[in-house]
């Protein structure tokens, strides 16, 4: 047993001992009698303050003594130790599309949890959930990750699990991308108090190969074609088609037959509404050119307009995916031979579940506390607004003492009478 | 005469008499000295006659001697008419004070009317004055005894305003708790009046003595009036209390009243004949 605040327990058992006290030392009325000649007595204090040599009201003196022990045993705030290791593990598994194993990622979370460890999953978001329900997470559908909101899920889950361990640890499981971190990343991983592990899992895009990348069908005069040909920033070993009509059972079947690989369904159609306009990617691409906006089929939108629209959409299709694209090209101009467009259109043909880059994990990694010592658990235990569930019922149990006295003391003769 | 519980006591006081403290004015015969000459037997003195005079009153032998007349003078008595006023508030009904002051006054009334006084009763209580005029009848003892006994203590009295129909002898009990200044200018004028005063003060002995047990003591006419009485305090309430009853006595004595303390634990009998002693007996 242990509290979160030790010394209200101490201030109850003082306040106990002052009931005590005071009910010995009682302030009592004497008794009233006639005397005619009372207006002779010297005015004095009505009260007289007398020691009790033998305590009466003995269960009165309970009632109270009891009543304020268990106040200040509620504000105290009791915990009772957990069972468990003395050094615990909160483990992080990041759990996203990027991955080119999830299994492997739960296999590797699942070896490294123990009896009383806490499990955060996370992608953009975090969460503090059970270590049984590493069994029964759904595939993942979120292509990246966050490590900002990890870290602070991981503090919640590490004092709800640091009462009665000496250390914590904290391991991640995530492929560590750099896309995964934001400004506020390494300040929260400088906060966490000890020890962080590191497990890199490897993503989808992690190589320096370019997508192999094919047009069909292959106009001459696609605007399109030679902007795939000079691919600046695309990675990975996939398979890319791009179709520039409707797709078919072809290309249904090219999908299912090549794991990992996309088809990229952006239909040529020439319009006359194009006009100035904004697109985004949700890697951070942007594209602002006369373009008109076209359909795009249901799935996650990776890429929107300026005003929020779906531009965009990915729909996974087998082990490949099937990215849906509604952006109207002009059909004069040099749009397409520019760097802007080159790296929208690298998100575009990027693999399923988005573009990894690598290089600038390697410098997060470099900057790893793999040396430190673990945490101690007294100091994540200390913070936040942790409460102890017996806080509650004992000061309803005071309560009801309280009002026990009440009548007890209703029913008893009053002193002097 | 139905007396009750005081047959004890009137056999007690049987031959006690209650004799003026000085000459009376001049009334009915009775047993007291007059402050008027008459005709009894018993010589006195000589006075000249004069025109008007009673002519059988002449000493014809005096006469017949010298040839001078003179008129044969003899002490004169009369009686004394008795009232008892008797407070009857709700401070007297306190350990024995009621009960002592009551055998009092028949015991007083008692020795008054063996030497054929009028003996009349007025009582005050916080509900009523209550009044039996003074008396020689047969009875007029029973009837006092009669009166006392329906008689409840209650609230807070007031004796100064009774004093004006009292008889020429006054002899007030009380505890002196209520009008004590009030009744001592009242028990003056009647004294100026050539009345006699007696002030029978009837203290508790457990309001001499309280006890050490700590009390909240109430006063019977003032229920608001509460004071802890304890070891702390008992002194000053001692102190208190002795100076109040000095100043009372001391007070009363200074206007001419006769002042006589009396305690709930004293006989009756003994306080009767000591009341009822003589002037020249008192020291």
């Amino acid at each position: 047993m242990s509290f979160l605040v030790p010394w209200m327990f101490a201030a109850g058992i003082v306040a106990a001992l002052g009931v005590v006290a005071l009910h010995l030392l009682s302030t009592r009325r004497p008794p009233v009698s006639m005397l005619p000649t009372a207006r002779f007595v010297p005015e004095s204090d009505v009260r007289a303050v007398a020691r009790t040599s033998k305590p009466t009201d003995l269960l009165l003196l309970a009632l109270r003594a009891l009543a304020v022990l268990l106040i200040g045993l509620g504000f105290a705030q009791p915990l009772p130790d957990s069972p468990g290791p003395s050094v615990r593990t909160v483990l992080a598994l990041e759990w996203t599309t990027a991955l080119t194993d999830a299994e492997a990622a739960r296999s590797a979370a699942r070896a490294r949890l123990e009896a009383g460890d806490a499990l955060v999953i996370f992608d953009t978001a975090a969460r503090v959930v059970d270590a049984s329900e590493l069994n029964a997470l759904a595939t993942p559908s979120v292509r990246r990750a966050a490590l900002s909101p990890m870290y602070i899920a991981a503090r919640d889950a590490a004092r709800s699990i640091a009462r009665g361990a000496d250390s914590l640890r904290l391991v991640v499981v995530s492929a560590h991308t750099a896309d995964a971190r934001d400004a506020a990343t390494p300040a929260l991983a400088a906060s966490w108090p000890g020890r962080i592990e590191r497990i890199v899992l490897p993503a989808i895009a992690d190589t320096a190969d370019s997508p192999a990348v094919q047009v069909l069908p292959a106009d001459a005069d696609d605007a399109l074609a030679p902007a795939l040909r000079a691919l600046p920033r695309a990675r990975g070993t996939h398979l890319v088609r791009v179709q520039r009509r409707d797709i078919t059972a072809v290309d249904s079947a090219w999908l299912r037959a090549n794991a990992g690989s996309v088809l990229v369904h952006w239909p040529r159609r020439f319009t006359d509404s194009v006009r100035a306009d904004g697109v985004a990617t949700d890697d951070g691409n942007t594209l602002v050119a006369p373009l008109a906006r076209l359909p795009v089929s249901e799935g996650a939108v990776i890429a929107r307009w300026r005003d929020g629209a779906a531009a965009v959409s990915e729909r996974p299709v087998a082990s490949a995916c099937l990215r849906s694209v509604g952006i109207g090209l002009p059909e004069s101009g040099d749009l397409t031979l520019r760097s802007p467009f080159g790296h929208f259109l690298g998100s575009l043909v990027s693999p399923c579940g988005g573009r990894r880059d690598r290089a600038l994990a390697d410098s997060l990694l470099a900057s790893s506390r793999d040396t430190l010592p673990l945490a101690l658990a007294s100091v994540l235990a200390g913070e936040g607004n942790e409460r102890s569930p017996l806080t509650p019922w004992l000061l309803a149990s005071a309560l009801l003492l309280l009002i026990a006295e009440q009548i007890l003391r209703r029913r008893l003769p009053k002193a002097g009478s | 005469m139905p007396v009750g519980p005081y047959g004890a006591l009137l056999d007690a006081v049987r031959g006690v008499r209650w004799p003026a403290r000085r000459p009376v004015p001049q009334g009915a015969p009775g047993a007291h000295q007059a402050r008027s000459r008459g005709a009894a037997p018993e010589f006195a003195e000589y006075r000249p006659y004069r025109q008007g005079d009673d002519p059988k009153r002449l000493d014809w032998k005096l006469l017949a001697r010298s040839d001078r007349a003179f008129i044969r003078l003899a002490p004169d008595h009369s009686v004394l008419g008795t009232t008892f006023l008797v407070d009857a508030s709700a401070s007297m009904d306190f350990a024995a004070k009621w009960t002592l002051a009551k055998r009092l006054v028949i015991g007083l009334a008692a020795a008054a009317h063996a030497g054929s006084d009028p003996v009349g009763l007025t009582l005050v209580s916080g509900e009523a004055t209550r009044r039996l005029e003074p008396r020689t009848r047969q009875g007029v003892v029973g009837d006092i005894a009669r009166l006392l006994g329906t008689a409840k203590p209650n609230g807070a009295a007031a004796l100064a305003d009774a004093v004006a129909t009292a008889a020429p002898r006054c002899a007030v009990l009380t505890d002196c708790l209520g009008d004590v200044d009030a009744l001592r200018t009242s028990l003056a004028r009647h004294l100026v009046k050539g009345g006699e005063a007696y002030l029978v003060h009837v203290v508790a002995a457990a309001e001499l003595n309280p006890g050490d047990a700590p009390m909240l003591a109430t006063d019977p006419e003032d229920a608001r009036l509460q004071r802890p009485l304890f070891a702390a305090t008992h002194e000053g309430y001692r102190a208190r209390f002795d100076e109040f009853r000095a100043a009372v006595a001391r007070g009363m004595r200074s206007e001419g009243v006769h002042v006589f303390e009396v305690r709930d634990d004293e006989a009756a009998e003994t306080l009767v004949r000591r009341i009822a002693r003589p002037a020249e007996s008192i020291r």
